[in-house]
């Protein structure tokens, strides 16, 4: 911008070179501003070419820093403690502009062991709140997922009621849950559940007909866990030592 | 000799003395919008003052005024006070004195005045002042200024043989005037590109230009926003411009230097990688200081610092000394003065470690002023036992016309700065 300055100055000092000749050849000569002045034909600089002259040289003073040149003459020997400084670090690292790494995925507190022919499901296929999410079948239609509920989570009754609902059953009584059979999950009598009916799961439009679900619900202090495996009967009973065996396997990380 | 007379003269003192009482008021009233650094330099480390923020001074006084009032004067600086008032004192109070018994403690006093005068302009001259931050197990040798800014250009790729690192430094003083447009190339027979640095900001924080309307210079995606100044300088994050065009020919490359950046920035200029950062001035300390452990206590029950400790082994050549650094405890040694001044916990390569910030001085006249003092007392105590001998010495009916008028006269010769 200012060697544009500089440059058009220069320009219009040139093209008034001619003005300024002619300019040159009167003198002004009066004292006081306004009242009448003397003419005088000898050259000289005029008050236009001071002005013009003064201009020149203010717009050259004022580019001078452009074109001005320094030559380093300072060094110092950088200390051998000092820590070496990054090479070739973007402008964003250089100004914090970074964002932060993305946290590690948080480990899951749980070991198993995957039965043959199951598979892990595809991240984010199931819920947030599956632990454990594996899929089994020709075409993967078996479903069976670990997941954890803080507290209660309503309850033995609702939930045990609240599948057989999904399986388009009646919900148990007291005495029939009572009687419902246990076993040993991650070192905890756990209830065991087998149901056969149409299944239709949470958000699914229609029911999958001729399904059958198994399920453990345990009930700690702290939080219930619960294992639910659903797929066609006929797959399901063909899984179902699948079923004890991954269960089984399921403990708490060392 | 007129000029003699006039340098000598109680009249010149009083003068001076009056203008110092003046400008420590304005300095103090200004200091509080205006900052300690910048009042100190515009008030006392200057020869002339041309204006006078009367708003600032206003408010500073509890007058609400909450208008622009900054009044032109010509008001002698504390420099120019300072000399006049050195070269009165050696005049008037050292040379022009009458040199008998009766004056010792008072040219004394004068003399001492007059050193510690001079212990001012030393320790305004050579006074060196920083810090030095250091995480446990972590050794220096070296402080950074508060104040003073350099450009320090450094070459990273291929690092020398023999490890040796070294930086060309450009002084603040040579860009720091470079507001508004100016540049400023700088060269070096050891560097393979020119270096222009334009658009100094003393306050500033680089923006990222992408969604954001700026008619700034955009350079690599940021700009430097201009911020208000802070009223502590230290605080202030300066930033600035560049470009580097190298001299054998070649695309010239822009960059922002910004003070609190976490990297220099970089150019490659054939083979080679330079870091340029704008920083503060760094000075070499005379032994290097390793960090063994931070100690941090605090009232019981709160978190209100109570005592702030630093165990720290001093290292000189082979010697290894253990010390400690302390609040009002400072470590004197080898002509600098190094102050617990603050500490912050920070994380390490994945761990919590917790530094501690040394606050370093060097001053050789560190201690004048002491010594200043206690000769003025000295001579000041001298000179009131002696008149009080002699007014005790005097016949009773002398001393009662000591009260009297006439006891002037013996009040001017013991008081040969009133000529």
């Amino acid at each position: 911008m200012n060697k544009s300055r500089l440059d058009a100055g220069v320009g219009a000092s040139l093209r008034n070179k001619r003005m300024n000749r002619f300019f040159s050849m009167t003198k002004v000569t009066g004292r006081e501003p306004g009242r009448s002045v003397q003419k005088s034909n000898r050259p000289g600089l005029t008050g236009v070419g001071v002005c013009l002259g003064l201009s020149a040289g203010l717009m050259l003073s004022s580019c001078k820093p452009l074109t001005e040149r320094m030559e380093i003459k300072e060094s110092r020997q950088i200390s051998e403690h000092a820590i070496m400084p990054k090479a070739e670090a973007t402008s964003a690292e250089r100004f914090f502009d970074t964002q932060p790494p993305p946290p590690p995925p948080a480990e899951n507190p749980l070991a198993w062991i995957t039965p043959e022919g199951w598979a892990e499901a595809p991240a984010g296929s199931g819920g947030g709140m599956r632990l454990i999410d594996l899929r089994f079948g020709p075409n993967q239609e078996g479903e069976c997922y670990l997941s954890i509920m803080p507290g209660q989570a309503g309850g033995l009754a609702a939930n045990v009621n609240r599948w057989r609902t999904q399986m388009g059953l009646t919900p148990y009584t007291d005495a029939e849950l009572a009687a419902l059979p246990k076993k040993t999950f991650v070192g905890r009598d756990a209830t065991f559940v087998a149901f056969d009916g149409d299944f239709k799961g949470v958000g699914a439009e229609s029911a999958a007909t001729g399904y059958r679900m198994l399920g453990l619900v345990q009930e700690a202090p702290e939080f219930t866990l619960f294992v639910k495996l659903t797929g066609p009967k006929d797959l399901v009973v063909k899984n179902e030592a699948a079923f004890d065996q991954f269960a089984s396997s399921i403990s708490l990380k060392r | 000799m007129k000029l003699y007379h006039f340098f000598a003269s109680f009249g010149l003192a009083t003068v001076v003395l009056v203008f110092l009482l003046l400008i420590t008021f304005l300095g103090t009233l200004e200091q509080v919008e205006h900052g300690l650094f910048d009042s100190v330099r515009k008030y006392f480390d200057s020869y002339l003052i041309t204006s006078v923020d009367l708003a600032c001074c206003l408010r500073a006084m509890h007058v609400s005024y909450q208008g622009n009032w900054n009044l032109p004067v010509l008001i002698p600086g504390g420099m120019t006070l300072m000399a006049i008032l050195t070269l009165n004192m050696i005049l008037g109070g050292l040379i022009r004195i009458r040199k008998t018994g009766r004056t010792f403690g008072v040219i004394v006093t004068h003399g001492s005045i007059v050193f510690m005068l001079v212990a001012g302009l030393v320790s305004f001259l050579f006074k060196k002042e920083g810090a030095v931050r250091l995480a446990e197990g972590q050794v220096a040798d070296e402080f950074q200024s508060f104040h003073d800014v350099v450009i320090e250009i450094e070459r990273l790729e291929p690092v020398s043989k023999d490890g040796k690192r070294v930086a060309l430094v450009i002084p603040g003083r040579q860009f720091q005037d470079l507001i508004g447009g100016k540049a400023r190339t700088f060269e070096s027979k050891d560097l393979p590109f020119d270096l222009m640095v334009m658009n100094y900001e003393v306050n500033s924080a680089p923006k990222k230009a992408a969604g954001s309307s700026t008619s700034r210079e955009v350079a690599d995606g940021y700009f430097l926003q201009t911020l208000k100044e802070e009223l502590e300088q230290e605080r202030n994050a300066d930033g600035a411009y560049v470009k580097v065009t190298p001299k054998k020919g070649g695309e010239a490359q822009k960059g922002i230097l910004w003070r609190f950046a976490a990297a220099p920035f970089s150019v490659k200029v054939g083979d080679e990688v330079y870091g340029i950062s704008l920083t503060r001035k760094t000075y070499k300390l005379p032994f290097s200081v390793r960090l063994d452990d931070f100690q941090r206590e605090v009232h019981p029950g709160t978190e209100r610092a109570r005592k702030f400790t630093s165990v720290i082994t001093k290292i000189t050549g082979e010697k290894e000394e253990k010390k400690i650094i302390t609040m009002n405890e400072p470590l004197r040694d080898e002509g600098y003065a190094l102050f617990q001044s603050a500490f912050d916990v920070g994380e390490r390569g994945g761990a919590m470690v917790e530094s501690s910030t040394l606050q370093v001085v060097n001053n050789p006249s560190d201690h004048w002023p002491l010594y200043a003092m206690l000769a003025t007392m000295a001579g000041m105590l001298g000179h009131m036992i002696a008149q009080l001998v002699r007014f005790l010495r005097k016949p009773a009916s002398r001393t009662s016309k000591a009260f009297q008028p006439e006891a002037s006269s013996s009040a001017s010769t013991t008081n040969p700065a009133t000529p």
